[in-house]
């Protein structure tokens, strides 16, 4: 198969060894968990218990606030104890649901048993995925159910099965694809069969051909095709993996891939989507890498939704060097966290831990015009002057130069060799223009 | 030379013709209310008006969609002046001035981590929230100082500091800043809460130095009721404030501090006064001295310009006087 090419991109070392050869394994239980309100894209969920009712592992605990919203389920057994502000990953207090969970037996006990999903009608199968809270795993925390319902016009040929995970130091999804293998192609042909989709891909960087082999082995399905892609940063993203498969563009300016006939779904997602539809299993758990050279002992994690931070480093054996950063999600587009104290949330793909000597300390100065920054910009953008636009409060110009498509993958920041925060500077823009536009709106 | 001579002059003559036809027919009229307008107006283009600048402020007023004391920055004497060009009457309006809810400096409040990036407020808190550990206070990186048209506001050891003469009180800075602790109050002597956190007193004590604890000591020292502690947070009600600074006496964290320095002081009329006595009583400040049989006297520098006594006097003997 002939693929594309996205324009720029960047090529970090992936520091995948640490992880990559490590079976997932089950975390604890957790003592206590705080499960936020807000842990996907759109209103935050309406909570339905309160302080001092007991809840069962699985048990719906808020319920999804609009179309694009999601639920949110007791990761464990025990009793609400407060429902409450608390560290979230994105740096600000959030509402979360403090749950005591109590004993250690906490086994999630399926409550269908869907033998043959594939013979109900596709539009019966979405609800089973809302009711479950399913997002997009990969990061973005997009509600699942929502992009499975394309409006009646849009038409979608193609489903990409995400597998590239080109964010260096995760693993999370390759040691999926190895222990979940038949588990996720199950969940591809839930997922074909609600979109009527007529071509699947799956779509694997190249850095892991272990997993690219067992998936091979395990297709049987002609109309799924495992494709090996170039290691690049970002082939993962999105609009960057149409193109290189499709060879089409996302139109610019607010485009989903449903106007190319596309659907992009995580693996994590697509394994998520399998556990709801054929076991009824609600997303109380997800993969997630702890690793980076300032812990103990990296591992690859099942960790239930909402438990600390904390507690996670304190199961790999906490830091090994002086702590540095600490990161959710992965190095390029992660969050830096200040408190450890923050909880894993369904969009959590890794914990990434620091040293102090890896950090270190920037002093941007002005832009040296080297281009750099428009040589790897995966959306063709120009993030020099989008920068410099940024610091200039000239907000009208940096539209004018369609600010708003840019991805926030970092591949700018990360070869600047002015050390300027361009990603920073793009996203205070963009919340600009947004405040603008919102505030005309008002008038 | 001289057929070049003539030929130029010729040139010209015959297109200073042109010109000046032009200029008379294709002029476009123009208000000269406008030119009148702009004349009032301060010229710095600041935009706290809402419009793009002097001139299209002026146009709006002309035009009726912008009211005559729109321009926040020349304050009432432009409104009057605009008034006057349009024949129109303007309500007097307060001079208005910002104040920043926040005294933690770099000394005085602590950081949760160190922030690198780009120097602006709006910005910075989205990362983590900010790098101060006060998640009410003043981030200090400037956005309010590089948004004010009229270079009132610095930067002091991570802190923005407003300068109460330079203010015009535009409000500009009030809706950039992030946190929403700069208040546009009116520029006379008040007493102001220089704290918007609404934690508990002990976790103020963790991170600031210098914030409201809401120990109350306030509320209970204030004798006119003015001052009520919500969410950890003492309030001040300025319909009822006086002014006369018990409370920033009081308080243990020096968290509130008069806008502008206290220049009100009674005076006793001697020829009024019937010596009864009962200002001296009400006086927090043992200002007012004298005994029985003669009147009674103020002791400037001690009096504070409340005005409890005032409300005591029976005989309409005090008054209160502006001091310089």
């Amino acid at each position: 198969m002939i693929l594309h090419h996205f324009p720029g991109g960047i090529h970090p070392h992936d520091e995948k060894e640490l992880t990559a050869h490590l079976p997932i394994e089950d975390a604890p239980i957790p003592s206590r968990v705080f499960i936020p309100l807000s842990q996907h894209i759109g209103p935050p969920a309406e909570p339905i218990v309160k302080p001092g009712d007991p809840v069962r592992v699985g048990d719906k605990i808020a319920e999804a606030r609009g179309f694009v919203s999601a639920n949110i389920h007791a990761s464990v057994t025990g009793t609400v104890r407060a429902i409450r502000p608390y560290p979230h990953a994105s740096g600000r207090l959030a509402p979360a649901i403090e749950i005591e969970s109590e004993g250690e037996d906490q086994v999630y006990v399926p409550t269908k048993d869907r033998q043959d999903p594939l013979s109900l009608p596709p539009q019966t199968l979405i609800p089973f995925i809302r009711e479950a809270g399913i997002v997009g795993m990969g990061g973005a925390t997009f509600p699942t159910h929502v992009k499975l319902s394309p409006p009646e016009d849009k038409s979608i040929h193609t489903l990409i099965i995400n597998g590239v995970e080109c964010e260096p130091y995760l693993t999370a999804d390759h040691r999926l694809m190895l222990e979940h293998t038949r588990d996720i192609i199950e969940g591809i042909m839930y997922i074909r069969y609600i979109l009527n989709a007529s071509f699947s891909f799956v779509a694997i960087e190249i850095n892991k051909p272990d997993a690219i082999r067992m998936m091979q082995n395990n297709i049987s399905d002609p109309h799924i095709r495992v494709i090996s892609l170039p290691k690049r940063y970002p082939q993962g993203a999105e609009k960057q993996l149409i193109k290189t498969i499709l060879g089409q563009e996302v139109p610019s300016g607010g485009g989903l891939p449903m106007d190319v006939g596309a659907v992009v779904q995580n693996v994590g997602t697509t394994f998520a989507i399998y556990e709801a539809i054929r076991w009824g299993k609600p997303l109380i758990e997800r993969i997630t890498t702890v690793t980076g050279r300032g812990i103990k002992t990296p591992k690859n994690l099942r960790v239930r939704i909402g438990t600390p931070v904390r507690d996670i480093i304190a199961l790999c054996g906490g830091w090994k060097e002086v702590p540095g950063k600490l990161i959710l999600g992965g190095p390029m587009m992660g969050i830096n966290q200040y408190d450890d104290a923050v909880p894993v949330t369904k969009g959590t793909s890794g914990v990434l831990l620091l040293p102090r000597e890896e950090v270190g300390e920037y002093h941007p100065h002005t832009c040296v015009r080297c281009g750099r920054c428009v040589t790897v910009c995966p959306m063709g953008l120009l993030p020099n002057f989008l920068g410099v636009f940024s610091e200039h409060a000239r907000f009208a110009d940096a539209e004018r130069l369609h600010l708003l498509d840019c991805i926030e993958c970092g591949s700018c920041t990360y070869v600047c060799p002015a050390k300027r925060p361009l990603v920073q500077m793009i996203r205070y823009a963009k919340g600009e223009v947004l405040r603008r536009r919102k505030k005309v709106a008002r008038q | 030379m001289l057929p070049e001579l003539i030929s130029l002059t010729g040139i010209g003559f015959i297109a200073s013709i042109g010109l000046g036809i032009a200029a008379k027919r294709l002029a476009i009229k123009e208000d000269p209310r406008i030119e009148k307008i702009l004349e009032a107006l301060p010229g710095a283009n600041c935009g706290a008006c809402g419009y793009a600048g002097c001139s299209a402020f002026a146009r709006a007023v002309l035009a009726e969609e912008a009211p005559v004391d729109g321009c926040l920055a020349g304050g009432v004497s432009t409104g009057l002046k605009v008034a006057e060009v349009l024949g129109k009457k303007v309500e007097k309006t307060e001079r208005m001035v910002a104040v920043v809810a926040c005294q933690g400096t770099g000394t005085y409040t602590r950081q949760r981590f160190i922030y690198q990036g780009i120097d602006n407020c709006r910005a910075a808190v989205n990362i983590g929230g900010g790098s101060k550990a006060c998640a009410y206070g003043c981030l200090g990186l400037g956005s309010c100082q590089q948004v004010c048209p009229f270079g009132a506001i610095t930067i002091k050891d991570a802190l923005a500091v407003i300068d109460t003469e330079a203010c015009v009180g535009c409000g500009i800075c009030v809706d950039e800043c992030p946190r929403d602790i700069i208040h546009l109050v009116p520029r006379k002597v008040s007493v102001q809460v220089l704290c918007s956190s609404q934690e508990t007193g002990k976790n103020v004590r963790d991170f600031c130095d210098i914030g409201c604890i809401g120990c109350k000591r306030c509320e209970q020292a204030c004798p006119f009721n003015a001052i009520t502690v919500k969410n950890n947070l003492a309030v001040i009600d300025p319909g009822k404030c006086t002014a006369c600074g018990i409370c920033v006496d009081v308080c243990p964290q020096q968290t509130l501090k008069a806008l502008l320095p206290i220049t009100r002081q009674a005076e006793i009329d001697p020829g009024k006064c019937i010596s009864c006595g009962k200002c001296k009583r009400v006086c927090p400040f043992e200002a007012i001295f004298g005994s029985k049989g003669a009147p009674y006297e103020i002791l400037t520098g001690k009096c504070r310009g409340c005005g409890l006594c005032i409300n005591q006097c029976e005989a309409d003997a005090i008054t209160m006087t502006e001091v310089l």
